[in-house]
């Protein structure tokens, strides 16, 4: 994303760590909505996406922490592996978003965010493999098990997050990350 | 469509009592400004009207059905009741303003939509070809807020409530918007209207309602509320711009005793005066 | 939702009393604990702790046990993923890629076990402990990484930062549902197709709404002169009391008999 001072990428972080504790709540209110939608996963991947890979992986690491001590979801026994999945959300759509400039805002967030999703699910799986059942087996099975239950969030997340990102440039809340003058 | 509240007590999930036992109608075409101080209990008041929150005592009736009654058809009834919150832009999600506007018809079913979408928008100031394709987020706040407001007028309500409609508004907003009201009464819809600002309050409401700690401390005209100042500081309700001005009148002598609270009682009291001056 | 003090249980109690580092650091030493213990004496010791933890901090049973029942299916699921593919030398069952065998289903049983009780140890500490002591003492467990060159002082602003929008937010939230659901929004439907098609009119605005007030509060420190601090992040203020030390004491010494002694 275009130029945000430091402060303001400390505050928009600050902002996500928030929601991470409080869209979980919000959506503990729709049925089923929770488990299909991965609620906080989204505001990290969007602090990866317009503060930065840094600020991405603390908000991967304080959102879940946060949320775990004081509301309880996730349960402590769910921390690790989503402490690494959101840690990894994060990292990875903040470089992505660093490396990749395809001139149009869209195909920009959906390689990045299409990266960090695979990425993350992919090292959560792992690591609930090897907390839950460490084993060759149960390694790929927690992996690529967790990876199949997931698209349907993974799609979701994919309709909804790019949505937030233009509201969010068009209310200019943050800035532009192509204008007229930039792409030429 | 008129509403009555009987007998509504609400207890949240952590024992705290945010309204007791309070009772109150509102009639068809009636406008009722409900005051009080922060925490006395409106928000939680005008959400329970709204049928929004179902109150742990008491009952809420529209036309005299409770909205609450075992087989009562909550989506015919929120048809009826446009609900306006504080901050009411913060509440736009769609890409277009038209879209935004009109997501209460999609989701009620209802028909003939950009009509009723164009005429909500027209109500509130705008042209609706400019408008209805525009981004609601790339507007302006006053902007922004009004097309909020066109969100809960689309459904063509015969119940509005407002929670603090006038707050960050500048002057010439707020008279529009109180403009506004008094053409929707003069349509026969009944409006419920929670506001600190007490000039516009006196100068609309039939009646005013003031809460205190949950309850009921004031049911009655603005003229009953006003008449007494005493009862008005008691009530944290405080007095009208043109109430002051004629009480620091009547302290030099200039004005008799009669009860102001809006610039033209206070304009017509002071011309009486001045020609009563003149004729001595 | 409505539910600020999230999962804050308002007592008089001695754990109540206790300071939320102490609080936090007997968490994390059951927590490394219940990893660690091997054998089921451990594991009942561990209960038993767990126990009067509740006791001490008058914390009712529905609220330790809390969540445990939504979480049944997972449980199912590693019991099952433990018990089947476990590798073991003596299996009395074995089909493809399926073996199971008695120290699968002994771990199986562990796992689900050492789960359960980091739910209710969690719940607990929830219970006890106000989110404002719970940023508090995560703040001072960062205090050593900035040995390591971790920015811990602009960590810490932003953890306070962000506790003191959480009530905010959800305030908004609420209010955001309120508004979607006068306008018909299907939060409750029984369609899930219904249901995901009011995610976006609840969490747009949500952001919306949080980055405008993050917006404002940046400039808000701007215009005030904030920089990016350098130097070590201050030593807390407030220090363990003798009960701190007591309860940590004795919590250590349980941990270290369930793993080493039963």
């Amino acid at each position: 994303m275009g130029k945000l001072s430091y402060v303001k990428r400390a505050i928009i972080t600050a902002a996500c760590v928030a929601l991470c504790v409080v869209l979980p709540m919000a959506f503990h209110a729709i049925p089923n909505a929770g488990s299909i939608y991965c609620p906080m996963h989204i505001p990290v991947l969007l602090c990866g996406l317009i503060c930065g890979a840094p600020f991405g992986l603390l908000c991967g690491l304080l959102g879940p922490l946060a949320s775990s001590l004081i509301t309880q979801m996730p349960p402590m026994a769910y921390l690790p592996p989503m402490l690494v999945e959101l840690a990894v959300y994060g990292l990875v759509a903040g470089v992505m978003m660093h490396l990749i400039k395809t001139k149009h805002l869209y195909a920009d967030l959906y390689i990045s965010l299409a990266t960090a999703m695979v990425a993350g699910r992919i090292v959560a799986g792992v690591a609930k493999a090897l907390l839950f059942a460490p084993g060759k087996v149960t390694l790929a099975a927690w992996a690529g098990g967790y990876f199949v239950t997931a698209l349907p969030g993974i799609l979701l997340q994919l309709l909804l997050i790019p949505s937030v990102v233009v509201a969010l440039e068009k209310a200019k809340l943050i800035p532009a990350r192509y204008t007229k003058k930039r792409m030429q | 469509m008129r509403i009555d509240v009987k007998n509504v007590t609400y207890v949240h999930d952590d024992g705290t009592r945010s309204v007791h036992h309070i009772s109150l109608s509102a009639a068809k075409g009636e406008l009722v400004g409900i005051m009080g101080q922060t925490g006395s209990g409106k928000t939680t008041l005008i959400r329970l009207m709204a049928g929004l929150e179902k109150p742990t005592e008491g009952q809420i009736c529209l036309d005299g059905q409770d909205i609450h009654a075992r087989g009562a058809d909550r989506t015919a009834l929120r048809k009826k009741i446009g609900v306006v919150f504080q901050n009411p832009e913060y509440q736009l999600f769609s890409r277009t303003v038209k879209e935004d506007v009109g997501y209460a018809l999609k989701q009620f079913c209802m028909d003939r939509r950009e009509e009723r979408v164009q005429k909500a928008l027209e109500q509130m100031g705008f042209s609706y070809d400019a408008i209805k394709d525009q981004s609601p987020f790339a507007l302006s706040g006053g902007e922004k807020r009004r097309v909020a407001i066109a969100g809960a007028l689309v459904t063509e309500p015969e119940l509005l409530i407002f929670d603090e409609p006038l707050a960050g508004l500048d002057p010439v907003g707020r008279a529009d918007f109180l403009q506004l009201l008094c053409r929707l009464k003069e349509q026969g819809v009944t409006i419920l209207m929670i506001s600190h600002c007490v000039d516009a309050v006196a100068s609309c409401a039939d009646r005013i309602v003031v809460l205190q700690r949950g309850e009921k401390a004031f049911d009655g005209s603005p003229s009953a509320l006003f008449a007494d100042p005493a009862l008005a500081e008691e009530l944290h309700v405080g007095n009208t711009a043109a109430g002051r001005t004629a009480a620091l009148l009547r302290e030099n002598g200039k004005l008799g005793d009669e009860i102001i609270y809006t610039p033209a009682q206070l304009v017509n009291a002071v011309a009486a005066a001045l020609q009563g001056g003149e004729r001595r | 939702m409505s539910s600020c003090r999230m999962g804050y249980v308002e007592r008089n109690s001695p754990l109540h009393g206790m300071d939320g580092l102490s609080k936090l650091l007997f968490l994390l030493l059951f927590l490394t604990s219940v990893i660690v213990t091997r054998r089921a004496g451990g594991f009942f010791l561990l209960g038993i702790v767990l126990l009067l933890c509740a006791g001490l901090g008058k914390v009712p049973l529905r609220t330790v046990l809390g969540g445990i029942w939504q979480m049944r299916f997972f449980f199912l699921l590693v019991f099952l993923m433990n018990f089947a593919f476990f590798d073991a030398e003596h299996a009395f069952f074995s089909w493809w890629i399926f073996t199971f065998s008695r120290e699968g289903l002994l771990f199986g049983a562990k796992t689900v076990v050492r789960v359960l009780l980091a739910v209710a140890a969690g719940n607990i500490f929830t219970a006890v402990t106000t989110p404002l002591a719970i940023t508090g003492s995560m703040e001072t467990l960062l205090y050593p990484l900035q040995w390591i060159g971790v920015p811990v002082r602009d960590v810490a602003m932003i953890l306070g930062v962000a506790i003191q929008f959480v009530p905010l937010f959800l305030r908004e939230a609420d209010t955001i549902k309120m508004a979607q659901t006068a306008r018909g929004a299907p939060f409750y439907s029984r369609k899930f197709s219904e249901r995901a098609g009011c995610v976006l009119p609840l969490v747009l605005p949500v952001f919306l709404s949080a980055f405008k007030r993050a917006d404002e509060l940046a400039c808000a420190m701007e215009a005030r002169g904030y920089v990016r601090k350098k130097g070590r992040l201050p030593l807390r203020k407030r220090h363990l009391q003798k009960a701190d030390f007591l309860g940590l004491g004795g919590g250590m010494t349980l941990c270290l008999f369930a793993i080493f002694v039963f």
